[in-house]
């Protein structure tokens, strides 16, 4: 053992294959966990520990092809459960009709919709990261790209759901596509409502493309090393125990479908690198027009509260906002749960989205008063009166507040460096924004409906157990998603997280051996 | 994955000596620009003059202040995008734009100065013009108009004046702070002094948005006291980070073309600002799309009034050639790798991406002129444009002699900014 280069016998520990405890490297004093580093001559490293190539393959393969903690099937299961529950509310809805939901005359548009907005904007955040980051060369990106791409697939699949399901007769779902006239009808085109159709399939497709484009590599990578224990040992972890199918075949058969014929040779990296590329300019538009276009369905009414002309740029921000605070949510406890996460997801990584939550709930916040101000401005006596006694004093002010409070209040506290850089906080702060977001589009939506121009319309909107099971049912699916993303799926990028380790330089001196230092850039060059 | 994450960077930047040749005076210095600075003289005595003429000329007195203001708001609008983009790099601590960003200081630095000039004739029409430009100065409006009443709180003279100081005072502070920060660093090295300045960025990023969306309120959209627009302020910001980065490159290219930045501001750089300059035309054409497309769609008349005035007489014409021009053009033009890595390409979209900005100064201020509330003689754009262009000619010469002032006085580039290395060694690897 002796004879191993460090690299190699820390990557067997990590790979279960050696026993013994893990190299630990001095950390600089007053940087955190070594990546709060405040020296503008430095840049902050983004990954810990020192990690080698081989080390960054055995910890991502890792989290797909060992077991994982006792924590996974727990909460999977309750998951899964919410999620089924969910699915039996839908039954029910789909059976009983849309009188299960409370919304009425008045206001009909309600939980829905403010769910459907909600989801869709959680998934902006993993187009940005994935996209926009990437064209702006945010190395820091590479740790939580895929996660976050993978959480907008599954806030896609969640945001679906509700249109699918919100127009009463499903037989009919097919109507939201412009399928040529055999109705003799065909669709508005000139309805913002069709737009989003043709936006979020755009989305979906493209951001799974993305998604999936990526990860190929990286099949291919446990493709390849399911194959070489299958070949190197005869004897191995079956299916199960009475099927003479071991599951590395069954791995190496999976992935390898899904690798898509990957040789790692440089023809496929250099195609690869372009199309990644295309990819990312094609994404940057399309994430601005999905929620310019969701917001479109409000602000092309004549409605108070509704037509407002900053919508479109006021939705994206808001959408990035609350994407990250789910992206946060979703890390920070993988990155306690599994082993060596917090090498690759360093407290850097969370002090910049927490930076980023400031800024877009900024943004969000620089939006919310342009609406107040300018509704009083305009002199639109609906405007105002909307705003100043409907949202802020109304029947619904405490949503009005509440989303006031979670969206630019507690954000606040980022301006404080140490709440940056404790993921406890910013983990408190991303629930706040999260709920922050979810009444954003309950305001917008039910307040406005429910003060209409003549008072003899006016209702309130109060939601059935249907509702909220749906809602929750929803929430259910998501996490069902993401963990099963997180159990069998290349949770990180592991040829981008390799290219911002040192020693992907060209500049990269590694210390003469024997000097004490500890050598790097010996595998993989 | 090099060349999307790019290469791996060093834990501590590669403070390569081999850099320091690039640092000689002769690179970073500018000590020319005598015959500049005479040119732009005389541009801007002969533009502004002219303009001033035109007063007491049969094109009138209206007419002149107008276009005046439009080329004061469009040469303001330079100065708040190299403010923007000082902020953004401050506060993303962007490395490869270290060569860049004195440049953007320099354009900073005269955002107080053309606000000053910007507030001639909004002040002219407060106190001895009595609201010709800016309706809601106007007695009689002030007296029969009921919406204009409502607006009384917001749109009266003593508050309007203490929000232009408040102007003043906030682009005099974040300019000030930021551009003493830079050149303080120049001196002493001391590497602190970034963390300063990004401390400053963030404050200053929020006073800034705020500041320049309620001065677009108070200086443009509130010509028409009628018109309102959520997205009035992010409309401006985009034509101030369009006109910016425009006049950057218009700052930059004929800097390399005198000898100097070699090796600091190379295609590498013009590529990526060649990429801002095509990020900002999209962004601009998605805002001003989303606040027409939002305004046609809904047809609420006290809105659509604003676009209604300028679809006719001939301003169709404008409105199009904005379409085309502000985005179409330097969009398919700036798409071409080869275009943002060629200096005189970039040059030559900066400029008409100038031209393009001044029209959309123009197409919002000019029309106020004639159409206001229907009154008056339809004017077409066409009609005595030579006092438009003259006035944005003369303002143009204002700005590039203080301009030339400005890059004269100190290094070209922050000389001992601890990110410079990077800066200097910034590849695109595609």
């Amino acid at each position: 053992m002796t004879t191993l280069h460090p690299d190699e016998s820390a990557a067997r520990r990590l790979a279960g294959l050696a026993t013994g405890e893990l190299p630990t490297y001095p950390v600089p004093p007053g940087t955190g966990d070594g990546s709060l580093v405040d020296d503008p001559a430095v840049r902050a490293p983004l990954v810990l520990n020192n990690r080698s190539f081989h080390d960054i393959t055995e910890i991502v393969c890792g989290y797909a092809e060992k077991p994982p903690g006792k924590w996974w099937l727990p909460l999977f299961g309750l998951s899964f459960t919410i999620a089924q529950i969910g699915t039996l509310f839908i039954i029910y809805l789909i059976i009983t009709g849309i009188g299960a939901w409370g919304m009425n005359n008045q206001v009909d548009w309600a939980w829905d919709i403010t769910n459907f907005v909600f989801w869709i904007g959680i998934g902006h955040a993993g187009t940005l990261i994935s996209a926009i980051l990437c064209l702006l060369k945010q190395k820091w990106r590479t740790a939580v790209n895929r996660s976050a791409e993978a959480m907008t697939i599954f806030a896609v699949i969640c945001a679906a759901t509700f249109p699918g399901i919100h127009i009463g007769r499903q037989w009919m779902a097919w109507f939201l596509f412009p399928i040529p006239n055999s109705n003799a009808i065909w669709p508005n085109f000139k309805s913002p409502l069709l737009w989003d159709v043709f936006a979020v399939s755009t989305y979906g497709t493209v951001s799974f493309l993305f998604w999936y484009m990526g990860m190929i590599p990286d099949f291919a990578t446990l493709r390849d090393r399911a194959d070489l224990r299958l070949r190197r040992n005869a004897e191995g972890p079956r299916v199960l125990p009475f099927l003479a199918l071991r599951t590395d075949a069954v791995r190496a058969y999976v992935y390898g479908f899904l690798a898509l014929g990957w040789r790692f040779s440089s023809r496929h990296w250099h195609r690869y690198e372009v199309a990644y590329l295309v990819l990312a300019g094609i994404s940057t538009p399309l994430v601005l027009s999905v929620h310019s276009i969701v917001s479109f369905d409000f602000a092309t009414s004549i409605l108070p509260g509704w037509h407002t002309t900053i919508f479109p740029p006021y939705f994206v921000a808001g959408a990035i906002f609350g994407g990250f605070a789910m992206v946060l949510l979703l890390l920070i406890p993988a990155r306690e749960l599994f082993p060596n996460m917090k090498d690759l997801i360093t407290l850097r990584h969370i002090e910049n989205m927490a930076k980023i939550i400031l800024a877009t709930g900024m943004i969000v916040g620089f939006a919310y008063s342009m609406e107040f101000f300018i509704a009083w401005y305009s002199g639109n006596e609906y405007e105002s009166f909307l705003f100043t006694h409907v949202r802020a004093q109304g029947p619904y002010a405490w949503a009005y507040w509440t989303m006031i409070f979670c969206n630019v209040v507690t954000p606040q506290v980022f301006w404080l460096k140490f709440c940056r850089q404790s993921p406890m906080i910013v983990f408190i702060v991303s629930i706040f924004v999260t709920i922050g977001m979810w009444f954003e589009r309950f305001v917008i939506i039910v307040t406005s409906l429910h003060r209409a121009f003549l008072p003899a319309e006016w209702s309130m909107f109060w939601p059935t157990a249907v509702d909220i099971g749906i809602f929750v049912g929803s929430c259910g699916i998501f996490l069902t998603l993401f963990l099963l993303f997180l159990r069998f799926l290349p949770v990180f990028a592991m040829a981008e997280v390799k290219a911002v380790l040192p020693q992907a330089s060209p500049h990269h001196h590694p210390p003469h051996p024997g000097t004490g230092g500890h050598e790097h850039g010996k595998d993989g060059h | 994955m090099s060349s999307i994450a790019s290469h791996g960077h060093d834990a501590v930047l590669h403070n390569d000596q081999s850099h320091e040749h690039l640092l000689r005076d002769s690179n970073v210095r500018y000590t020319g620009g005598g015959s500049l600075s005479t040119l732009f003289l005389v541009m801007a005595v002969l533009g502004l003059g002219a303009t001033i003429a035109s007063a007491f000329m049969y094109t009138g007195k209206l007419h002149a202040i107008a276009s005046f203001q439009m080329a004061a708001m469009g040469c303001l609008a330079m100065c708040l995008g190299g403010m923007f983009f000082t902020l953004v790099m401050h506060l993303m601590a962007a490395g490869w734009s270290i060569t860049l960003r004195r440049q953007f200081e320099n354009l900073m630095v005269f955002a107080p100065v053309m606000l000053i000039v910007a507030s001639i004739v909004p002040l002219y029409d407060l106190f001895i013009g009595n609201g010709s430009l800016y309706l809601w100065m106007n007695d009689k409006y002030r007296a029969d108009s009921i919406v204009l009443q409502k607006k009384i709180d917001f749109l009266n003279p003593s508050f309007f004046c203490v929000r232009l100081m408040l102007y003043f005072f906030i682009w005099t502070v974040i300019a000030w702070k930021l551009s003493g920060y830079s050149r303080r660093q120049d001196e002493t090295g001391d590497k602190w002094l970034s963390n300063k300045a990004r401390f400053t960025s963030a404050w200053g990023m929020l006073a800034f948005a705020l500041s320049t969306a309620f001065a677009s309120f108070d200086l443009l959209m509130s010509m028409d006291f009628r018109f309102f627009s959520t997205m009035w302020g992010v409309y401006y910001f985009a034509s101030t980070a369009f006109s910016g980065v425009a006049a950057l490159v218009l700052i930059i290219v004929p800097l390399r073309r005198a000898g100097k930045l070699e090796g600091l501001v190379t295609s590498e750089h013009l590529h990526d600002v060649g990429k801002l300059m095509f990020t900002f035309t999209v962004f601009w054409a998605y805002i001003a799309f989303s606040q027409y497309f939002l305004i046609w769609y809904s047809n609420v008349p006290e809105e659509t009034v604003w676009y209604l005035v300028r679809k006719r007489d001939g301003w169709q014409f404008v409105f199009f050639l904005l379409a085309i021009g502000h985005f179409i053009v330097p969009f398919l033009i700036l798409l071409f790798r080869g275009v943002k890595r060629s200096p005189t390409a970039l040059a030559i979209v900066a400029i008409w991406m100038l031209f393009i900005h001044f029209t959309d100064m123009f197409f919002i201020v000019r029309p106020m002129v004639t159409t206001r509330f229907a009154e008056g003689t339809p004017l077409s754009p066409a009609a005595g444009i030579w006092v438009d262009l003259a006035a944005v000619f003369g303002m143009l010469g204002l700005l590039g002699l203080l301009l030339v002032w400005r890059v004269r006085s100190s290094p070209l580039i922050p000389l001992r900014d601890p990110r410079l290395p990077e800066a200097i060694e910034h590849k695109n690897y595609v």
